[in-house]
Protein backbone atom coordinates (compact mmCIF):
# COMPACT_ATOMS: atom_id res chain seq x y z
CA UNK A 1 0.00 0.00 0.00
CA UNK A 2 1.51 3.16 -0.88
CA UNK A 3 2.28 5.54 2.38
CA UNK A 4 1.23 8.90 0.34
CA UNK A 5 -2.00 9.93 1.84
CA UNK A 6 -5.13 9.23 -0.59
CA UNK A 7 -6.06 12.69 -1.91
CA UNK A 8 -2.13 12.76 -3.39
CA UNK A 9 -2.22 9.65 -5.11
CA UNK A 10 -5.26 11.09 -7.05
CA UNK A 11 -3.39 14.42 -7.51
CA UNK A 12 -0.50 12.54 -8.69
CA UNK A 13 -2.49 10.30 -11.30
CA UNK A 14 -4.16 13.30 -12.56
CA UNK A 15 -0.89 14.65 -13.39
CA UNK A 16 1.03 12.12 -14.85
CA UNK A 17 -2.35 11.33 -16.69
CA UNK A 18 -2.61 14.61 -18.14
CA UNK A 19 1.69 14.81 -19.06
CA UNK A 20 0.47 10.90 -20.67
CA UNK A 21 -2.53 12.54 -22.63
CA UNK A 22 -0.82 14.75 -23.69
CA UNK A 23 2.08 14.00 -25.90
CA UNK A 24 0.36 11.28 -26.58
CA UNK A 25 -2.04 13.73 -28.42
CA UNK A 26 1.03 15.42 -29.82
CA UNK A 27 2.83 12.26 -30.95
CA UNK A 28 2.36 12.53 -35.11
CA UNK A 29 -0.10 9.94 -36.77
CA UNK A 30 -2.67 10.01 -33.24
CA UNK A 31 -5.91 11.29 -34.44
CA UNK A 32 -6.84 11.23 -30.89
CA UNK A 33 -7.16 9.46 -27.07
CA UNK A 34 -10.28 6.99 -27.33
CA UNK A 35 -11.52 6.47 -23.88
CA UNK A 36 -13.49 3.13 -23.03
CA UNK A 37 -16.95 2.89 -21.55
CA UNK A 38 -15.98 4.13 -17.99
CA UNK A 39 -13.24 6.76 -19.58
CA UNK A 40 -16.78 8.12 -21.22
CA UNK A 41 -18.56 7.97 -17.73
CA UNK A 42 -15.37 10.12 -16.59
CA UNK A 43 -15.44 12.42 -19.50
CA UNK A 44 -18.86 12.83 -19.44
CA UNK A 45 -18.88 13.38 -15.47
CA UNK A 46 -16.12 16.00 -16.20
CA UNK A 47 -18.32 18.14 -18.63
CA UNK A 48 -21.05 18.20 -16.20
CA UNK A 49 -18.73 19.57 -13.82
CA UNK A 50 -17.47 22.13 -15.70
CA UNK A 51 -20.95 22.96 -16.91
CA UNK A 52 -21.70 23.56 -13.58
CA UNK A 53 -18.61 25.19 -11.73
CA UNK A 54 -17.41 26.77 -14.99
CA UNK A 55 -14.06 25.49 -14.13
CA UNK A 56 -11.81 23.35 -16.36
CA UNK A 57 -10.97 19.84 -15.77
CA UNK A 58 -8.15 18.23 -17.30
CA UNK A 59 -8.82 15.63 -20.43
CA UNK A 60 -7.49 12.67 -19.39
CA UNK A 61 -10.22 10.42 -21.13
CA UNK A 62 -7.89 7.55 -23.11
CA UNK A 63 -5.53 7.51 -20.50
CA UNK A 64 -5.67 5.48 -17.27
CA UNK A 65 -3.11 6.12 -14.34
CA UNK A 66 -1.75 3.34 -11.74
CA UNK A 67 -0.14 4.14 -8.55
CA UNK A 68 1.26 1.31 -6.53
CA UNK A 69 4.73 0.16 -4.68
CA UNK A 70 5.74 3.51 -5.52
CA UNK A 71 5.42 2.79 -9.21
CA UNK A 72 3.09 4.40 -11.89
CA UNK A 73 1.42 2.42 -14.86
CA UNK A 74 0.21 4.29 -17.90
CA UNK A 75 -2.56 3.31 -20.15
CA UNK A 76 -2.65 4.70 -23.02
CA UNK A 77 -5.72 3.60 -25.82
CA UNK A 78 -5.27 5.62 -29.00
CA UNK A 79 -6.99 6.09 -32.78
CA UNK A 80 -4.32 6.41 -35.31
CA UNK A 81 -4.09 7.86 -38.82
CA UNK A 82 -3.70 5.11 -41.41
CA UNK A 83 -1.45 7.32 -43.14
CA UNK A 84 0.76 6.49 -40.73
CA UNK A 85 2.33 3.10 -39.66
CA UNK A 86 0.22 1.92 -36.43
CA UNK A 87 3.23 0.24 -34.76
CA UNK A 88 5.56 3.07 -35.50
CA UNK A 89 3.27 5.48 -34.30
CA UNK A 90 2.57 3.66 -30.91
CA UNK A 91 6.01 3.31 -30.13
CA UNK A 92 6.26 6.73 -30.81
CA UNK A 93 3.86 7.88 -28.53
CA UNK A 94 4.88 5.41 -25.99
CA UNK A 95 8.15 7.00 -26.22
CA UNK A 96 6.67 10.63 -25.84
CA UNK A 97 4.34 9.36 -22.96
CA UNK A 98 6.79 7.89 -20.98
CA UNK A 99 9.55 11.21 -21.05
CA UNK A 100 6.38 13.48 -20.39
CA UNK A 101 5.42 11.28 -17.29
CA UNK A 102 9.00 10.64 -15.92
CA UNK A 103 9.21 14.91 -16.12
CA UNK A 104 5.84 15.22 -14.42
CA UNK A 105 6.58 12.93 -11.53
CA UNK A 106 10.08 14.35 -11.08
CA UNK A 107 12.80 13.66 -9.16
CA UNK A 108 11.05 12.09 -6.20
CA UNK A 109 7.94 11.09 -7.90
CA UNK A 110 7.28 7.51 -8.85
CA UNK A 111 9.28 5.76 -11.18
CA UNK A 112 7.60 4.70 -14.68
CA UNK A 113 6.98 1.16 -15.15
CA UNK A 114 5.58 0.79 -18.28
CA UNK A 115 3.15 2.54 -20.87
CA UNK A 116 1.06 0.11 -22.52
CA UNK A 117 -0.44 1.53 -25.66
CA UNK A 118 -2.99 0.39 -27.46
CA UNK A 119 -4.58 1.36 -30.86
CA UNK A 120 -8.25 0.81 -30.87
CA UNK A 121 -9.11 2.31 -34.22
CA UNK A 122 -6.87 2.98 -37.60
CA UNK A 123 -8.90 6.27 -39.10
CA UNK A 124 -9.10 6.21 -42.59
CA UNK A 125 -10.78 9.50 -42.72
CA UNK A 126 -7.12 11.07 -44.11
CA UNK A 127 -6.89 8.18 -47.02
CA UNK A 128 -9.97 8.75 -48.15
CA UNK A 129 -10.29 12.58 -48.39
CA UNK A 130 -6.70 12.38 -50.04
CA UNK A 131 -5.38 14.42 -47.71
CA UNK A 132 -1.07 14.08 -47.13
CA UNK A 133 0.58 13.49 -43.83
CA UNK A 134 0.85 16.16 -41.06
CA UNK B 1 -24.21 8.47 17.67
CA UNK B 2 -27.33 8.09 14.79
CA UNK B 3 -30.15 11.10 14.33
CA UNK B 4 -33.49 9.90 13.81
CA UNK B 5 -34.17 12.95 11.84
CA UNK B 6 -37.02 10.95 10.03
CA UNK B 7 -38.71 11.40 13.52
CA UNK B 8 -37.76 13.85 15.15
CA UNK B 9 -36.49 16.67 12.37
CA UNK B 10 -33.54 18.44 12.08
CA UNK B 11 -33.40 20.43 15.31
CA UNK B 12 -32.24 23.64 15.61
CA UNK B 13 -30.27 25.12 19.10
CA UNK B 14 -33.30 27.44 19.79
CA UNK B 15 -35.63 24.82 20.03
CA UNK B 16 -36.99 24.87 16.18
CA UNK B 17 -36.32 22.50 13.42
CA UNK B 18 -35.30 23.00 9.96
CA UNK B 19 -38.45 21.30 8.72
CA UNK B 20 -40.81 23.69 10.45
CA UNK B 21 -38.52 26.63 8.56
CA UNK B 22 -39.05 24.62 5.47
CA UNK B 23 -42.52 24.57 5.78
CA UNK B 24 -42.87 28.36 6.93
CA UNK B 25 -40.67 29.35 3.42
CA UNK B 26 -43.25 27.13 1.48
CA UNK B 27 -46.34 28.83 3.03
CA UNK B 28 -44.40 32.40 3.43
CA UNK B 29 -45.95 32.53 6.85
CA UNK B 30 -43.55 33.32 9.56
CA UNK B 31 -43.81 32.99 12.79
CA UNK B 32 -42.53 36.02 15.67
CA UNK B 33 -39.54 33.48 16.89
CA UNK B 34 -38.67 32.73 13.46
CA UNK B 35 -38.40 36.27 12.63
CA UNK B 36 -36.67 37.41 15.16
CA UNK B 37 -34.37 33.78 15.69
CA UNK B 38 -30.63 33.97 14.25
CA UNK B 39 -30.17 29.58 14.24
CA UNK B 40 -34.14 30.20 12.56
CA UNK B 41 -32.71 33.19 9.94
CA UNK B 42 -29.21 30.33 9.42
CA UNK B 43 -31.66 28.07 8.53
CA UNK B 44 -34.19 30.29 6.19
CA UNK B 45 -31.47 31.55 4.04
CA UNK B 46 -30.18 27.99 4.18
CA UNK B 47 -33.44 26.84 2.47
CA UNK B 48 -33.69 29.87 0.49
CA UNK B 49 -30.19 28.89 -1.36
CA UNK B 50 -31.57 25.47 -1.66
CA UNK B 51 -34.56 26.40 -3.57
CA UNK B 52 -32.40 28.65 -5.55
CA UNK B 53 -30.43 25.45 -6.79
CA UNK B 54 -33.32 23.53 -7.34
CA UNK B 55 -34.77 26.01 -9.69
CA UNK B 56 -31.75 26.78 -11.37
CA UNK B 57 -31.83 23.03 -11.97
CA UNK B 58 -35.54 23.12 -13.11
CA UNK B 59 -34.46 25.99 -15.61
CA UNK B 60 -31.61 23.77 -16.80
CA UNK B 61 -33.01 22.40 -20.22
CA UNK B 62 -30.16 19.37 -19.44
CA UNK B 63 -29.77 18.67 -23.13
CA UNK B 64 -27.52 15.71 -23.67
CA UNK B 65 -24.19 16.86 -25.03
CA UNK B 66 -23.73 17.05 -28.85
CA UNK B 67 -22.95 13.95 -30.40
CA UNK B 68 -23.68 12.13 -27.08
CA UNK B 69 -24.66 8.88 -29.09
CA UNK B 70 -21.44 8.56 -31.59
CA UNK B 71 -19.65 8.83 -28.41
CA UNK B 72 -21.78 6.13 -26.61
CA UNK B 73 -20.91 3.85 -29.91
CA UNK B 74 -17.65 4.29 -30.43
CA UNK B 75 -16.54 4.01 -26.54
CA UNK B 76 -18.86 0.43 -27.20
CA UNK B 77 -16.68 -0.36 -30.42
CA UNK B 78 -13.49 0.85 -28.70
CA UNK B 79 -14.41 -1.74 -25.61
CA UNK B 80 -15.35 -4.70 -27.57
CA UNK B 81 -11.99 -4.74 -29.67
CA UNK B 82 -10.01 -4.79 -26.57
CA UNK B 83 -10.46 -8.09 -26.53
CA UNK B 84 -9.13 -9.58 -29.78
CA UNK B 85 -5.78 -8.27 -30.15
CA UNK B 86 -2.60 -7.96 -32.10
CA UNK B 87 0.33 -7.37 -30.75
CA UNK B 88 3.00 -4.86 -32.00
CA UNK B 89 6.51 -4.62 -31.32
CA UNK B 90 7.49 -1.75 -28.54
CA UNK B 91 10.37 -1.31 -25.93
CA UNK B 92 8.53 0.84 -23.54
CA UNK B 93 5.46 -1.97 -22.46
CA UNK B 94 3.26 -3.45 -24.36
CA UNK B 95 1.69 -1.94 -27.40
CA UNK B 96 -1.13 -3.63 -29.36
CA UNK B 97 -3.67 -3.13 -32.54
CA UNK B 98 -7.51 -4.41 -32.43
CA UNK B 99 -7.44 -7.03 -34.70
CA UNK B 100 -10.81 -5.78 -35.94
CA UNK B 101 -9.25 -2.48 -36.94
CA UNK B 102 -6.66 -3.98 -38.63
CA UNK B 103 -9.29 -5.76 -40.51
CA UNK B 104 -10.81 -2.39 -41.62
CA UNK B 105 -7.93 -1.40 -42.94
CA UNK B 106 -7.47 -4.36 -44.74
CA UNK B 107 -10.86 -4.73 -46.30
CA UNK B 108 -10.27 -0.79 -47.66
CA UNK B 109 -7.40 -2.47 -49.04
CA UNK B 110 -8.64 -5.19 -51.03
CA UNK B 111 -11.84 -2.96 -52.51
CA UNK B 112 -8.87 -0.99 -54.17
CA UNK B 113 -9.00 -3.87 -56.64
CA UNK B 114 -11.12 -3.27 -59.61
CA UNK B 115 -14.16 -5.76 -59.44
CA UNK B 116 -13.48 -6.98 -55.84
CA UNK B 117 -15.69 -6.33 -52.84
CA UNK B 118 -13.94 -7.58 -49.46
CA UNK B 119 -16.46 -9.45 -47.47
CA UNK B 120 -15.44 -11.05 -43.98
CA UNK B 121 -11.66 -10.39 -42.47
CA UNK B 122 -9.81 -12.25 -40.03
CA UNK B 123 -6.32 -11.76 -38.62
CA UNK B 124 -4.40 -14.08 -36.44
CA UNK B 125 -0.70 -13.50 -34.74
CA UNK B 126 1.69 -16.21 -35.83
CA UNK B 127 2.33 -17.70 -32.55
CA UNK B 128 5.88 -19.00 -33.71
CA UNK B 129 6.76 -15.68 -35.58
CA UNK B 130 6.71 -12.16 -33.90
CA UNK B 131 5.17 -9.90 -35.67
CA UNK B 132 3.75 -12.39 -38.53
CA UNK B 133 -0.16 -12.61 -38.80
CA UNK B 134 -1.93 -14.45 -41.16
CA UNK B 135 -5.37 -13.74 -43.60
CA UNK B 136 -7.94 -14.70 -44.26
CA UNK B 137 -10.52 -12.76 -46.31
CA UNK B 138 -13.86 -13.35 -47.91
CA UNK B 139 -14.12 -12.01 -51.41
CA UNK B 140 -16.99 -11.26 -53.63
CA UNK B 141 -15.78 -10.98 -57.04
CA UNK B 142 -17.10 -9.55 -60.39
CA UNK B 143 -16.67 -12.53 -63.31
CA UNK B 144 -15.75 -11.77 -66.67
CA UNK B 145 -14.03 -14.90 -67.78
CA UNK B 146 -11.46 -17.67 -66.11
CA UNK B 147 -8.48 -15.71 -67.28
CA UNK B 148 -9.18 -12.40 -65.34
CA UNK B 149 -9.91 -13.86 -61.93
CA UNK B 150 -6.08 -15.27 -60.94
CA UNK B 151 -4.89 -11.49 -61.38
CA UNK B 152 -7.50 -9.89 -59.47
CA UNK B 153 -6.59 -12.15 -56.47
CA UNK B 154 -3.04 -11.75 -57.36
CA UNK B 155 -3.51 -8.17 -56.82
CA UNK B 156 -5.45 -8.92 -53.95
CA UNK B 157 -2.75 -10.09 -52.04
CA UNK B 158 -0.20 -7.64 -53.32
CA UNK B 159 -2.42 -5.09 -52.05
CA UNK B 160 -3.59 -6.31 -48.83
CA UNK B 161 -0.14 -7.48 -47.72
CA UNK B 162 1.35 -3.66 -48.43
CA UNK B 163 -1.30 -2.73 -46.20
CA UNK B 164 -0.31 -4.87 -43.44
CA UNK B 165 3.34 -3.62 -43.80
CA UNK B 166 2.60 0.16 -44.38
CA UNK B 167 -0.29 0.72 -42.58
CA UNK B 168 -0.38 -1.58 -39.45
CA UNK B 169 3.61 -2.57 -39.57
CA UNK B 170 3.41 -6.10 -39.33
CA UNK B 171 4.22 -8.67 -41.69
CA UNK B 172 1.44 -10.91 -43.38
CA UNK B 173 3.14 -14.41 -43.96
CA UNK B 174 -0.27 -15.91 -45.30
CA UNK B 175 -3.32 -14.37 -47.62
CA UNK B 176 -5.99 -17.08 -47.90
CA UNK B 177 -8.64 -15.67 -49.64
CA UNK B 178 -12.16 -17.12 -50.44
CA UNK B 179 -14.77 -16.10 -53.18
CA UNK B 180 -17.77 -16.07 -51.46
CA UNK B 181 -19.60 -14.45 -54.36
CA UNK B 182 -19.10 -13.66 -57.86
CA UNK B 183 -21.17 -11.23 -59.82
CA UNK B 184 -21.65 -10.65 -64.05
CA UNK B 185 -20.28 -7.53 -65.29
CA UNK B 186 -22.45 -5.95 -67.09
CA UNK B 187 -22.20 -2.53 -69.29
CA UNK B 188 -23.84 0.33 -66.22
CA UNK B 189 -23.56 -2.17 -63.11
CA UNK B 190 -21.20 -2.24 -60.03
CA UNK B 191 -18.03 -0.54 -60.88
CA UNK B 192 -15.13 0.26 -58.91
Amino acid sequence: MSAEPVGQDVTTEVRLAVAAAGAARATPGVVRLQPGLWGLVQQLTRELWERATGQCYPDVGGVRVSLGGGAATVEIALVTDARFEAASVAVAAQRAAADAVGLAAGADGPELRSVAVHISEISLTGLLNGAPSA
Amino acid sequence: MALDSTVQGHGLPCGGSVEEVFASAETGRWTEHQLGCEHCAVARRGVEMLNEATLALLDDPAEPPPGLLDRVMTAVRAELRRGDTLDLPALLGPASVSSQAVAVVLRWAADGVPGVRARHCRVEADPENPGAVGIRMGLSVRYESTATVPPMLDEVRRRVAAAMAGQVGLVATRVDLEMVDLWDAEPGGEST
